[in-house]
């Protein structure tokens, strides 16, 4: 135990060191100030979530004041649903985090060479994991417990409760996963347990989105997101009733101190406690037996034969005669055509490579696809209005919005590859600084990368959406133009961001250890480009709708209006793309001469 | 066909002309003084070892000399060309091998090459048989459209020294270029590194491993605490550690020997005698 809290310790040091390393000369004002910056934004978004829990809380208990017991019945299935939230959430990112500690985290093999018991390694990796899950939980789940709680005027301990059952639920996940990938581990080669853990967790990950973007579809039919309506669709599921499964004893113990609910320790607590100390228990005797194998099984390399260049072997060169005589042999055999090498030129290379690494990466196909389908509701739910004959109500500027909201869209669903495409050649950077790259040709590749997915998302979109009669939008002779102008411009930001503060611990491979794949505080600041810079675009282009309640435009035409909107959207583009390539080539020079790390 | 007129067609370089001029190189990280006044001479077609405890200043010294580091102060010249003020051309002329071979992992041996030869801007089709021929020569090429990751150290270390033959350079900078690899391929890292000095290439090397630099440099520079203490061929080091008259029969002394002497006689004797009660 007293191992396990030692190896605990040193992780939680390396935590709040940071993960940059040596090599990384920034100060430690600037770190604080950044890692502020990231906790301010996440305690926004939560205050933002408690908010309209609180309005929507306080608005059914205020509809609803006659019938208490409705009301109650309600939120036992709202918080049923919102507890297999939890748990999907868990399913999305929680079992590589549990897999990653287990069987990728660098120090492992030190730890097994030491007279450390195995349990206490796996105790301390487990807890890691169990942190992770909780940092990725919380934020986003618990506010709207506190938000139900302030507008419901839940008692004091009703708030100690649902965050002990957040943590519970979150324990019990990591442990049954940590049994069930120790358990697959012996028999299943590593780089197949990766693809099926990636792949099982999008999945999951994805029929949720499905299903959220299905209700949200639903509920607009219903005249939007209001009490009764939400009333309506909690009642229907009928997810408290199920006593046996864990997201109900989640709920129950979340309300197992609230008066009303009168549920008791047996049905609550007392099972989601037991199973889960029982399976973080049972995960640790398990490891004894079962977790140095499937460890070292982690390690093997990949010896796959198939692929369409298998030879037969060369024998091995291992003099100056053997090196003579195979160099003789040459241009015989037939290699594949990659797209690396199918134009020549710095620029098409570093441009062909970036593609090929994202292309073998399901998680931003993942954030693609989930963008597109949550794009496609947006349009079918606009079909919807169309048809039943909203629209005449719908003013002119409705056909900004909807441009705009597609540009949005599509530079979100591209922002993990504009906003990390400098930081992805953290994985070999010395080989890049060793090379006669020209800054700009790198810039320029680089734009190509973070402008081409989000300008191919908002094709498809807007073509999509040319097809449905009766929707307010441009023709697509001027929509796809100022589309493409705010996603170039839009990119160029996200390049600039990315190439001034660049974060060269991540591993797109997610190889070697503890290696990040992801920054939590880059997504932020990907997010944040998207939506401030549509926003203002936007409100450029539509000036021509608002002009008028503006007190220096009022006289003015609505021609000259269009003008003024058109010329201001073009000079924020120009300007954009100007600012950003000057202070991204002026970082990238800087990175490639070794001057930034 | 010899292997360097296949592989590396090397523009004909004369042995005496200077390849790599470092002069007054330093390097300071915050309080930390890690190389201090490096003035380092090595030729064309020269085999030159660079050798140091760890921690020395070799790794931060090759950086600044292959233009990924930037000095405190000081300059180099490649080949008369002044990295800071011509970093792209000089880095043309040059092939790098760091220790520790991190690559792309998601990219195949063949992309990486292809890849490399593309930022070199060479040929499609030289760079193809070169490429073929490498992988082929460094027994890889039946493994050639595997993902990167898959590799073991000592592969990556293979396909790291492939990529930095490719484009034919005229220095070429190794940073303990045999370490994880296995003794039949170090062997042959070896002969292709004789192979390229005799066609005139200029080869600057790190290592730990004192016989490999003994039996093939023809010149070694010995750092410690970022200052050269010594550089010549094994003679001129022995010179050195004879002016220092704690060594017995400097004349017979190997590197090994002249290496302890040089960088740290003294701590070796009290372990010696620790050791010996």
């Amino acid at each position: 135990m007293d191992k396990t809290f030692l190896i605990l310790s040193v992780e939680l040091r390396q935590a709040f060191r940071g993960t940059r390393g040596e090599s990384e000369k920034s100060s430690q004002g600037k770190r604080i100030a950044r890692n502020a910056l990231g906790y301010l934004a996440l305690i926004s978004l939560a205050i933002f979530v408690g908010t309209s829990v609180y309005n929507i809380a306080a608005a059914l208990s205020d509809t609803l004041a006659a019938y208490p017991d409705m009301v109650r019945a309600v939120w036992l299935n709202l918080m049923s649903g919102l507890s297999l939230g939890v748990f999907v959430r868990l399913f999305m990112t929680g079992i590589s985090v549990v897999y990653q500690a287990l069987y990728d985290s660098g120090d492992l093999k030190f730890l097994l060479s030491t007279p450390t018991p195995v349990g206490s390694v796996v105790g301390a990796k487990l807890t890691v994991a169990l942190v992770r899950n909780l940092a990725a939980l919380v934020p986003f789940m618990y506010p709207i417990w506190v938000g139900y709680g302030a507008g419901s005027r839940a008692p004091f301990s009703f708030y100690f409760m649902s965050i002990l059952a957040i943590l519970l639920a979150a324990l019990l996940f990591t442990a049954v996963t940590a049994i069930f990938a120790m358990i697959v581990m012996r028999n299943v080669p590593t780089q197949k347990m990766r693809q099926v853990i990636m792949i099982g967790s999008l999945v999951v990950g994805f029929m949720f989105v499905l299903a959220t973007q299905v209700l949200s579809a639903k509920m607009t039919r219903s005249n939007g997101l209001d009490a009764t309506a939400l009333a309506q669709a909690a009642q229907g599921w009928g997810l408290g009733r199920t006593w046996y499964l864990p997201h109900v004893w989640v709920v129950k113990t979340a309300f197992l101190t609230t008066p009303g609910f009168g549920f008791s320790l047996w049905e609550s607590l007392f099972p989601l406690a037991v199973a889960a100390i029982g399976a973080f228990v049972g995960a640790i005797g398990l490891s004894a037996n079962a977790f140095v194998t499937g460890w070292s099984a982690a390690g093997d390399v990949e010896t796959g034969k198939s692929g369409a260049m298998r030879r037969r072997r060369t024998r091995k060169g291992t003099g100056e005669k053997a090196i003579c005589c195979e160099l003789a042999d040459d241009a015989e055999s037939e290699m594949p055509d990659t797209m690396i090498r199918r134009h020549t030129g710095q620029g098409w290379g570093i441009f062909a490579k970036d593609l090929t690494i994202i292309k073998r990466q399901p998680i931003i196909w993942y954030s693609i696809l989930v963008a597109i389908v949550a794009s496609g509701f947006y349009l079918y739910n606009m079909s919807y209005g169309a048809r039943s004959g909203d629209v005449g109500a719908i003013p002119d500027i409705m056909k900004d919005v909807i441009l705009f909201v597609l540009v949005m869209m599509s530079t979100i669903s591209s922002g993990q590859i504009a906003g990390m495409c400098i930081s992805m050649d953290g994985e070999s950077l010395w080989l890049l600084r060793s090379m006669p790259i020209d800054p700009g040709t790198y810039f320029n590749a680089k734009m190509a990368l973070a402008v081409m997915p989000g300008a191919t998302v908002f094709t498809v979109l807007a073509l999509a959406m040319a097809l449905i009669p009766d929707i307010p939008q441009y023709p697509l002779y001027l929509s796809l133009p100022v589309g493409y102008a705010a996603i170039s411009m839009l990119g160029a930001l996200e390049v600039m961001s990315d190439a001034m503060r660049p974060n060269f611990s991540l591993r797109m491979s997610g190889a070697s250890g503890t290696q990040n794949q992801k920054d939590p505080g880059k997504s932020l600041i990907s997010l944040g480009i998207s939506m401030a810079g549509t926003f203002v675009l936007g409100a450029a282009f539509a000036f021509n709708n608002y002009y008028s309640h503006l007190g220096f435009s009022e006289g003015m035409s609505r021609q000259a209006a269009i003008l003024v909107g058109t010329i201001a959207f073009a000079t924020i583009v120009v300007a954009g793309h100007a600012i950003a390539r000057s202070l991204a080539l002026a970082s990238i020079k800087r990175i490639l001469r070794g001057e930034s790390n | 066909m010899p292997f360097g007129t296949v592989i590396l067609k090397v523009a004909a370089n004369r042995r005496d002309s200077l390849m790599i001029n470092a002069l007054g190189l330093t390097k300071r990280f915050g309080d930390t003084l890690a190389v201090d006044s490096l003035d380092l001479h090595v030729g064309a077609g020269e085999i030159f070892g660079f050798l140091g405890p760890n921690g020395a200043g070799k790794t931060t010294s090759i950086n600044m000399m292959i233009g990924i580091l930037t000095p405190t102060a000081g300059r180099v010249e490649l080949a008369g060309i002044d990295v800071a003020k011509d970093p792209l051309k000089a880095k043309a002329i040059i092939g790098y091998v760091p220790d520790q071979p991190n690559i792309y992992e998601k990219l195949t041996a063949w992309e990486f090459l292809m890849f490399v030869a593309n930022l070199h801007e060479v040929e499609r089709g030289r760079a193809e048989k070169k490429a073929r021929n490498l992988l082929k020569m460094f027994d890889l090429l039946d493994r050639a459209d595997e993902q990167l990751g898959g590799y073991s150290h000592g592969m990556k270390q293979k396909v790291v020294i492939a990529s930095a033959l490719l484009h034919e350079p005229k220095i070429l900078f190794m940073d303990e270029p045999t370490v994880g690899l296995d003794p039949g391929s170090a062997r042959l890292v070896k002969d292709i590194l004789r192979e390229l000095a005799s066609e005139g290439v200029t080869v600057f090397m790190s290592t730990h491993v004192l016989e490999i630099a003994e039996r093939m440099c023809d010149r070694v520079g010995i750092i410690q605490k970022g200052r050269l203490l010594a550089v010549g061929n094994m003679d001129d080091l022995r010179e050195v550690a004879a002016a220092k008259g704690a060594m017995k029969h400097p004349e017979a002394s190997t590197l090994e020997d002249l290496f302890i002497e040089l960088t740290g006689g003294s701590d070796y004797a009290e372990v010696s005698r620790y050791l010996e009660g």
